[in-house]
């Protein structure tokens, strides 16, 4: 009996001295959880060294406002956000105790951006490769964290000048606006009886936007623009060709112009209307220098009312998701759009080339004078080869994509489509970010009877 | 009298400059010495001024900071065979009113920053290569550099969109992405390195040695 009794008192003092060791390890990984996740109140900001920029625009570009609940994360993120797109050369931060416990107060040293002589380099679909050799900047000489700069481009197949101001953050900080004037001549580059050829586009005139978040997904933007458009009546020969008797440099008269080509040379001045929808939930998150979940979308509607022609519509939409899986970044992009019948080669759809198919040259796979319909689909994974894994030294590409285009009195076919696939790199360097190199395999009959097709490119294609 | 020539005055207006950041931020390396720890070349360093003023009123507030160590182990040419980053991450708890030290995911706790002054002026065992990759390799020295934060980076940091086609506000549809850069970006990527995280505050090298006489028990040349 009385050992029964004692069995029983050391079972019940063990039970509850395991109920004890719970609670006190519960209560102690609550404890260490509340305190790690409690979050500071930002009670306000001192700055030094803005000579011409309010604190008020300070706090646009931080997004953040006097007694927000913030984190070391959001802190920091809000600093380098002020450091990347902000209107300062320089920003040292820190922070300081508040009125009191949980209170913190944010210092920031600043200097203000001066005159600034820039070069660069880019690419565009319609214009390949370019240089910038000159471009100089005056950035928030009003205070307003607006950008100002005089622009010089030249490149194979383009060559112009912009004078661009913009306000990234007007108003609340959810408004933006700009406008630029200048101009630019872009040698369209068309296959036409088997010789590639340039034909000059030259444009110029005003443009002008204004767009504003709505939610924190959700933005739209309206622009404007009063241009001339200059086309030449003649194009030029981009490579030999013994077979055809054509050199270099020949130029085609404007007889010999594709019709659809020749119907739009001359000078033209118009009026242009435009209108977006973006969404964009993607997430900050990167694995491979991408975004490891989320959304992208864009709903283009235009309007352009030439001078002396009928007016005509164009619409374009772009959806983009993104997925991490199996240690990998899975992105995928649709797009498709429209031209109204009686728009000029110069403002129809072209397919083949970096941003809609590779594999393939530059608006190698639609006609001289362009299709009025396009629709092109892409999936690529991509992988971290080299450094971290959410923005690796080295990317790998792989991918598969398929595009194609037509005009309004065609029945498009599968037998139509052209597809591709291939793989890339994308090399990071601290100034340029992505600089790439991918191999496009045409799967489908290729006009120029290309194995496959390099493309060069800056940052990723979407 | 007669005029310095300009490039003397530009070397005395840079090495001013250098003082006067130096002198502001007060960080240094005292020494690296290298050693060989289980198959692996580590070093000892010896700094003073961590945690700096700036991080410790940042620490008071609630928000860490953080010191990058940078590690590279040149050949007799002055080339950087191995770069390594160790990042040692401060933060007061304001409630439990204690300092946490934490690197790659080990974490120290300390009552007071003295603790933490005395745990970041003598870092050691810090990796810098396994011995078996230096099997051939000739004399080589430590150089190390420390990059004090005041207020730690983001452990992922937002980099802007390089995604094509997305530019707001161009009005054009066509696809497409430039980057351009100043003159001084160009200068630092050439005759820089990186660039990452800004340039150390400070600097310091071990002597000369030679990796497999470490392994068998010698040490650097004094």
């Amino acid at each position: 009996m009385h050992g029964e009794r004692w069995d029983e008192m050391i079972h019940d003092a063990g039970r509850l001295a395991r109920f004890l060791v719970a609670v006190i390890f519960g209560l102690a990984v609550a404890s260490a959880a509340i305190a790690e996740e409690r979050p500071l109140l930002l009670e306000g900001l001192e700055i030094t060294g803005n000579s011409r920029t309010p604190e008020r625009v300070v706090w646009l570009y931080l997004g953040l406002n006097p007694g927000d609940e913030v984190t070391a994360g959001s802190i920091v993120a809000a600093v380098e956000g002020l450091r990347r797109e902000g209107p300062f050369a320089s920003v040292d931060s820190w922070s300081s105790p508040g009125s009191e416990k949980g209170r913190i107060l944010l210092h920031l040293d600043v200097a203000e951006k001066g005159f600034q002589f820039r070069f660069g380099v880019g690419f565009q679909d319609l214009s390949g490769w370019y240089i910038i050799p000159a471009e100089l900047r005056y950035d928030n000489r009003l205070g307003r964290g607006e950008h100002l700069r005089l622009q010089v481009r030249l490149g194979y197949r383009t060559g112009g000048g912009w004078i661009v101001y913009e306000e990234p953050r007007a108003g609340d900080g959810r408004t933006w606006w700009g406008a630029r004037i200048g101009g630019e001549g872009v040698s369209r580059a068309y296959l036409w009886n088997g010789v590639e050829y340039n034909h000059t586009v030259g444009r110029g005139g005003l443009e002008a936007h204004v767009g504003r978040r709505l939610t924190g997904h959700l933005s739209i933007e309206m622009g404007g623009a009063f241009e001339s458009i200059d086309v030449d009546s003649t194009a030029e020969a981009a490579e030999d060709d013994k077979f055809r008797g054509v050199e270099w440099g020949d130029e085609l008269p404007f007889d010999d112009l594709p019709p659809g080509v020749a119907a739009a040379v001359g000078e033209e001045s118009r009026g242009t209307a435009r209108f977006d929808i973006v969404w964009d939930s993607r997430s900050e998150g990167r694995l491979a220098g991408t975004p490891v979940g989320g959304l992208w979308g864009r709903l283009r509607m235009e309007g352009v009312f030439p001078d002396e022609s009928d007016p005509y519509a164009r619409v374009t939409g772009d959806l983009r998701g993104y997925r991490a899986l199996f240690g990998a970044a899975f992105a995928a992009r649709l797009r498709g759009g429209y031209a109204g019948w009686d728009a000029p080669f110069y403002d129809r759809h072209y397919v083949g080339g970096l941003y809609t198919v590779r594999g393939y040259a530059e608006q190698s796979l639609t006609r001289p004078a362009g299709d009025t319909r396009f629709w092109s689909a892409s999936v690529e994974m991509r992988a971290p080869l080299a450094g971290g894994r959410e923005e690796p030294r080295v990317t790998g590409i792989v991918f598969i994509e398929a595009a194609q285009s037509w005009t309004d009195d065609e029945a498009p076919t599968w037998n139509d489509v052209a597809a591709a696939a291939g793989y890339g790199i994308r090399v990071r360097l601290p100034w340029v970010q992505w600089l790439g190199l991918d191999a496009g395999i045409p799967i489908t009959d290729s006009p120029e009877s290309e194995a496959f097709h390099l493309n060069g490119t800056i940052g990723m294609t979407f | 009298m007669r005029r310095p020539p300009l490039r003397s005055l530009l070397s005395i207006l840079i090495l001013l400059a250098a003082e006067t950041a130096a002198a502001g931020d007060d960080v240094r390396v005292f020494s690296v010495t290298p050693a060989a720890r289980g198959g692996e070349l580590v070093c000892h360093v010896e700094t003073g001024g961590l945690p700096t003023e700036k991080a410790v009123r940042s620490m008071g507030g609630g928000l860490p900071s953080a010191v990058d160590v940078v590690i590279e182990l040149v050949d007799e040419e002055e080339k950087v065979k191995v770069r390594r980053r160790i990042t040692f991450r401060v933060a007061y708890d304001l409630w439990e009113e204690i300092f946490r030290v934490e690197r790659e995911e080990v974490r120290r706790s300390m009552g007071d920053v003295n603790e933490v002054r005395a745990h970041l002026a003598d870092l050691r065992d810090l990796p810098v290569a396994p011995l078996a990759s230096l099997a051939g390799a000739g004399e080589c020295r430590i150089r190390v550099g420390l990059v004090s934060h005041a207020i730690a980076p983001a452990e992922k940091s937002r980099f802007g969109d390089w995604i094509a086609g997305e530019g707001a506000g161009t009005g054009a549809d066509a696809e497409g992405r430039e980057v351009t850069f100043g003159l001084g970006n160009l200068i630092r990527f050439v005759f820089g390195g990186s660039g990452e995280g800004g340039p150390p505050a400070g600097v310091g090298e071990s002597a000369w040695f030679r990796p497999a006489e470490l392994a068998s028990g010698g040490g650097p040349d004094a």
